[in-house]
C-alpha cells in the first residue's frame, strides 16, 4: 500500500509559487546584508554590542519561557485536575490574555508603575502573554492522558505532590516542552512588549537601526543573527511536534476520574488562577478602561477611532485574502500528497514562522526601496509582509480541516465522472472551506493586532487601532490610548472566547 | 463481447520494486469477482490501476470493449471509465447530503429524472426516504450503503469495492456485507472487490482470484478454489489445511504419508518428496481402529459450540488438527485413530 502519489501540476505550481513567495525576504536580508561587503557585514556580526544585544534577547527568551512553562503547567493543572468549577469559562479566562496585544499589556503595566520598564517589565508582560501556549497543549494531553496511571502511583504508595512530578509531569512532558518552544519563538521575535519597555533586545534594535539615521547594513545583519537564532528553536520545535504525534495514546476513552480533588488544592488553583488572571487580563482591561477618566492632551474625536478601524480591516481584509490564496495551495499539497517535495514547500513556507514581524517588515521595506519604489509605504506592500509573517498560521488551519476527509473522497469524485477541475471545485474547495473561513478570520484579527510591519510600512498618514495605540501610548497620553485600546481588545478577545469555550476540559466526560 | 473486464499481463513498480507481476483476469459481465490475498500483496494496487489512479508500467487494461491502459500509458482517464469505486471508509462528500452524494455521478444532477434515480437507489440500499440526512449523522453501515448506492446510481460498467467491510464492526459486517450482496446482484451490477477475508470471498463471489506476492496464483469459482488449489500456499490461504510430508512417484495415484497410503485427487508430475495438504473436516477420529486408520495421541482440544477441533500427535511427530462434532471431543492424552475421506493433494517440495 506504499502508493506514491504524485502531485498534479496544476497543484504544484501554484504551490512553489507560494513556497518561493515565503522565502522572498531572507533574499532581500541577505542581499542587504552582504551590498557593502561580507566582511562589513562580519565585522557587524561580531561587534560587541550585537553580542550584548543576543545575550539580552537570549536571556530574556529564556526566563519568559522558563516562567511561562511554570505558569502554563499549573494552569492546565488547576483546569483539568484541581477540581476547581466552572472549568470551561476559567479555561476561557485563562486564554484571554492571548487576545490582549503585547505591547497594550505593557503600556498598562507601566502607565501604574513607571519604574517597571526594562528587563523586569519586559519579563513580567511577555510571561503573562504568553503562557496560553503551554496551558492549551497541556489541557489537551491531561485529558487524554490516562488517571490509571496516577491510581496506580497512589497505590504504590506515592504523596499527592510527589505524583504530580513524577507521573503528572511526564505525561505531559512533550506538551510543555512544544508549548515552551513556542514561547521562545514568541519572546524572541515580540516586538512591542520590549519596545514599550524599552529593553534593548534584537527586535527594538533593529527597530531602532532602521528609525535612527537608517543604517540598512546594520538591520539587516542584526535580523539574521536573529533569524538564526529563531531558525535553531524552531528546529527544535518540529522535533517536538513529530514526537507528539508518535506518543498519541489509543482512541479508546479514558475512564473518568474517582479521586476526590482535595480542598487545599482548590484554593490553591483559585488563588493561582486569579493572581494570573488579574495580571495578564485584569491589568490590561482595568487601565484601559481607568485611561478613559483620565484628562486627554489630544482631542480625540469618535472619527479618529471609526477610521482606524476602517483601516485596520481594511489592510486586515487584504491581507486576509492574500494570505488564504497563498497558503491554500500548500495547504492542499501537504493534506493530500507525501513525499519529499510536498514536505520541503511545506517547510519554506513555515520558514516565515521563525522570521520576527519586525524582520520581515525591514525586509519588506529594502524589497520596496528597491524593486517595489511604486509600493514602498502603500497598502500593497504593507499588505504583502504581513501575508509573509501570516501564511505559517493559514497553512496550519486549513491543512488540519482538509484533513478531516480521506484523500479517497477525490478518486470517488473521479470515478464518478469528474475530471481534475471540476472535482477540486465540487470536492475539494467545498470541503476545504470551514478551514479557509477560519484560516480568513484569524488572520484577519491578527493582521489587526500585528504592530512592527504596520509601524514601518504604513501610508504616510494612515494610523490603524495598532498605531494609534503606540502613537498615544509612546508619549504617556493615556487617555487618548483608551478608545482604540477597547476597541481592540473587544475585537481580539471575542473569537479567543468563542475558540476556547467549545474545548472540553473535563477528562472524558 | 460478455467480458467487462480484461487485464493483460500487467506489471507494476513502485520505485525500482516491482508490485505487480503479469497479472491476468477477466471478469464476466454481471458476476461477482473477488480478489483475495494477505495485506500487502497488491490488491489495492491491482485496483487503483482500474479505476485510473495508477498508471501500470506493462500491459492492458479493457474495459467492455474499449482499451483504457496500454504500454504504460493512460488512454481512459477515470472520470471517463465508467468505473465506480466504494473505497474502505466509505468517503461520503462530508459537504453534501445523502441525496446530493447519490446523484453526484448523474450526468443531470437535478432534474426529475435524477431525484427518481437516486429515490430508486436508496431504496435498493434500503435507506428509502433518507436523501436529507448528513454524512455525520449515520452508522458506520449506513454510510457504507450511502457509498454503495452512489457508486451504483450512474449505472456504472463496473464497480470496484475496496474492503468494503473491513472497517465495519463483527455484528454489523455480516448483514452489511449479505445486503451489499444482494442489491449487487438484484442490480445486475458487474463488480470486482478485494478482501484479505478469503472466508468472505468464498461464500459471495462468482469467481475468485488469488493474489500472494504480487502474481495471480489461481483463479477458479470457489468451490473449485477450494477443492483444488492450485498450489501449497494457496492452499493454505483459502481455508484451514493440515500440511506433512510425504513422497510418492511419477503420475502415481496415490501418495504416503504418516496418514498412511492416501488417494490423489490430481497426480504429481514428479517422483520424489511432496506436501501432502489435507483439509481438517476430511479427517475423521474414532475410538477404534478400521482398515485405513492410523494411531495419534490427543495433545489439545479446541472447543468452539458448534464443533470442535482436535490436534492429534502421529508416529512420525507431525501434528494433525482435525474437525469433529463437538459432543464428540475426545480426552487430552488418550489414543484415537484417525482417518482420512476422499483424495487429497500433494505438491512437490
Amino acid at each position: 500500500m506504499s502508493s506514491t502519489r504524485r502531485v498534479p501540476k496544476s497543484l504544484l505550481v501554484p504551490a512553489v509559487v507560494s513556497a518561493v513567495f515565503s522565502l522572498v525576504p531572507i533574499w532581500y536580508l541577505l542581499d542587504t546584508a552582504v551590498a557593502s561587503g561580507l566582511n562589513t557585514a562580519l565585522q557587524e556580526i561580531f561587534r560587541s554590542s550585537t553580542l550584548r544585544v543576543v545575550t539580552r534577547s537570549v536571556v530574556l527568551a529564556a526566563c519568559v519561557t522558563a516562567a511561562s512553562a511554570v505558569i502554563g503547567t499549573i494552569a492546565g493543572w488547576a483546569l483539568v485536575l484541581s477540581g476547581i468549577r466552572p472549568r470551561g469559562f476559567l479555561l476561557v479566562l485563562l486564554s484571554l490574555s492571548l487576545a490582549i496585544p503585547s505591547y497594550l499589556s505593557a503600556f498598562a503595566w507601566i502607565s501604574w508603575l513607571p519604574w517597571l520598564d526594562g528587563f523586569w517589565g519586559a519579563f513580567i508582560v511577555l510571561s503573562l502573554v504568553s503562557y496560553p501556549f503551554v496551558m492549551l497543549p497541556v489541557v489537551a494531553s491531561l485529558r487524554a492522558a490516562d488517571p490509571m496511571q496516577e491510581e496506580i502511583a497512589r497505590s504504590l504508595g506515592r504523596s499527592d505532590l510527589s505524583i504530580f512530578f513524577s507521573v503528572t509531569l511526564g505525561q505531559t512532558r512533550t506538551a510543555i516542552t512544544g508549548g515552551a518552544l513556542l514561547v521562545a519563538l514568541y519572546a524572541l521575535s515580540d516586538f512591542g512588549a520590549v519596545a514599550a519597555m524599552r529593553y534593548e533586545a534584537f527586535t527594538w534594535v533593529i527597530y531602532g537601526a532602521y528609525r535612527a539615521g537608517f543604517n540598512p547594513a546594520r538591520a539587516a545583519v542584526l535580523s539574521l543573527v536573529l533569524v538564526g537564532v529563531a531558525l535553531v528553536v524552531t528546529f527544535l520545535e518540529s522535533k517536538v511536534r513529530g514526537r507528539a504525534g508518535a506518543q498519541r495514546i489509543g482512541s479508546g476513552v479514558s475512564r473518568q476520574r474517582t479521586a476526590k480533588p482535595k480542598t487545599k488544592q482548590q484554593i490553591f488553583a483559585w488563588l493561582f488562577s486569579i493572581v494570573i488572571v488579574g495580571g495578564g487580563v485584569g491589568v490590561p482591561l482595568v487601565s484601559v478602561i481607568a485611561w478613559m477618566f483620565r484628562d486627554s492632551q489630544t482631542e480625540i474625536a469618535n472619527v479618529d477611532v471609526v477610521r482606524a478601524i476602517v483601516s485596520s480591516f481594511e489592510i486586515g481584509t487584504f491581507t486576509a485574502i492574500a494570505t488564504v490564496l497563498i497558503a491554500l495551495p500548500v495547504a492542499l499539497a501537504a493534506a493530500r500528497y507525501s513525499g519529499r517535495l510536498v514536505k520541503f514547500l511545506e517547510q519554506a513556507t513555515y520558514v516565515s514562522h521563525a522570521l520576527p514581524g519586525i524582520v520581515i517588515a525591514i525586509a519588506m521595506v529594502f524589497f520596496g526601496l528597491r524593486t517595489m519604489r511604486a509600493w514602498y509605504q502603500e497598502i500593497p506592500l504593507l499588505v504583502l509582509a504581513q501575508t509573509v509573517i501570516f501564511i505559517p498560521l493559514a497553512v496550519a488551519s486549513m491543512r488540519s480541516s482538509i484533513e478531516r476527509s480521506t484523500a479517497a473522497v477525490e478518486d470517488v469524485a473521479r470515478s464518478l465522472g469528474t475530471n481534475l477541475v471540476t472535482t477540486a471545485i465540487r470536492v475539494t474547495l467545498p470541503i476545504a472551506l470551514p478551514g479557509v473561513l477560519a484560516a480568513l478570520a484569524l488572520t484577519l484579527l491578527s493582521s489587526v493586532k500585528e504592530l512592527p510591519a504596520t509601524l514601518l510600512l504604513r501610508p504616510t498618514g494612515t494610523e490603524t487601532l495598532a498605531t494609534s495605540i503606540w502613537k498615544y501610548s509612546a508619549i504617556s497620553d493615556y487617555a487618548s490610548v483608551a478608545p482604540f485600546g477597547i476597541a481592540l481588545i473587544l475585537l481580539s478577545a471575542v473569537p479567543v472566547a468563542v475558540m476556547t469555550a467549545t474545548m472540553n476540559v473535563g477528562r472524558a466526560e | 463481447m460478455n467480458t467487462a473486464l480484461s487485464i493483460e499481463q500487467v506489471s507494476h513498480w513502485y520505485g525500482d520494486r516491482q508490485v505487480l507481476f503479469d497479472i491476468s483476469l477477466d471478469v464476466p459481465r454481471g458476476s461477482i469477482t473477488a480478489v483475495i490475498g494477505p495485506s500487502g500483496q497488491g490488491k489495492t494496487t491491482l485496483l487503483r490501476i482500474i479505476g485510473g489512479f495508477e498508471v501500470p508500467r506493462k500491459g492492458v487494461v479493457r474495459i467492455g470493449e474499449r482499451v483504457v491502459n496500454e504500454q504504460g500509458k493512460c488512454v481512459i482517464a477515470s472520470e471517463r471509465r465508467g468505473v465506480s469505486i466504494v473505497p474502505q471508509e466509505g468517503a461520503l462528500f462530508p459537504h453534501l447530503s445523502v441525496g446530493g452524494n447519490v446523484a453526484f455521478g448523474l450526468s443531470q444532477r437535478r432534474g426529475a429524472q435524477a431525484k427518481q434515480r437516486v429515490a430508486e437507489v436508496l431504496e435498493i440500499v434500503g435507506l428509502a426516504g433518507m436523501q436529507k440526512m448528513r454524512p455525520h449523522q449515520l452508522s458506520g453501515g449506513m454510510q457504507q450503503r450511502v457509498a454503495l448506492a452512489r457508486a451504483l446510481a450512474p449505472h456504472p460498467e463496473l464497480i470496484l469495492l475496496d474492503e468494503p467491510f473491513a472497517a465495519l464492526d463483527m455484528n454489523l459486517r455480516e448483514s452489511v456485507r449479505d445486503e451489499t450482496i444482494r442489491t449487487l446482484r438484484a442490480e445486475g451490477a458487474t463488480v470486482l472487490w478485494v478482501t484479505h477475508d478469503q472466508e468472505e470471498a468464498l461464500a459471495n463471489s462468482d469467481q475468485v482470484a488469488v493474489l500472494l506476492d504480487g502474481r495471480i496464483r489461481q483463479v477458479a469459482a470457489p468451490s473449485d478454489l477450494y477443492a483444488h488449489p492450485s498450489d501449497k500456499q494457496t492452499a493454505e490461504f483459502v481455508g484451514d489445511v493440515v500440511v506433512l510430508k510425504g513422497s510418492t512417484t511419477f503420475n502415481s495415484s496415490t501418495v504416503n504419508c504418516a496418514l498412511g497410503d492416501l488417494g490423489l485427487s490430481e497426480t504429481v508430475t514428479a517422483d520424489g518428496e511432496v506436501h501432502v495438504v489435507v483439509r481438517p473436516e476430511q479427517m475423521q477420529v474414532s475410538s477404534s481402529a478400521t482398515s485405513n486408520s492410523v494411531n495419534g495421541e490427543v495433545v489439545a482440544t479446541k472447543f468452539f459450540g458448534h464443533d470442535g477441533l482436535v490436534h492429534a500427535r502421529l508416529a512420525s511427530a507431525e501434528i494433525v488438527i482435525v474437525r469433529v462434532q463437538a459432543d464428540a471431543l475426545p480426552v487430552v492424552g488418550s489414543q484415537v485413530h484417525i482417518s482420512v475421506r476422499g483424495p487429497v493433494r500433494a505438491y512437490t517440495r
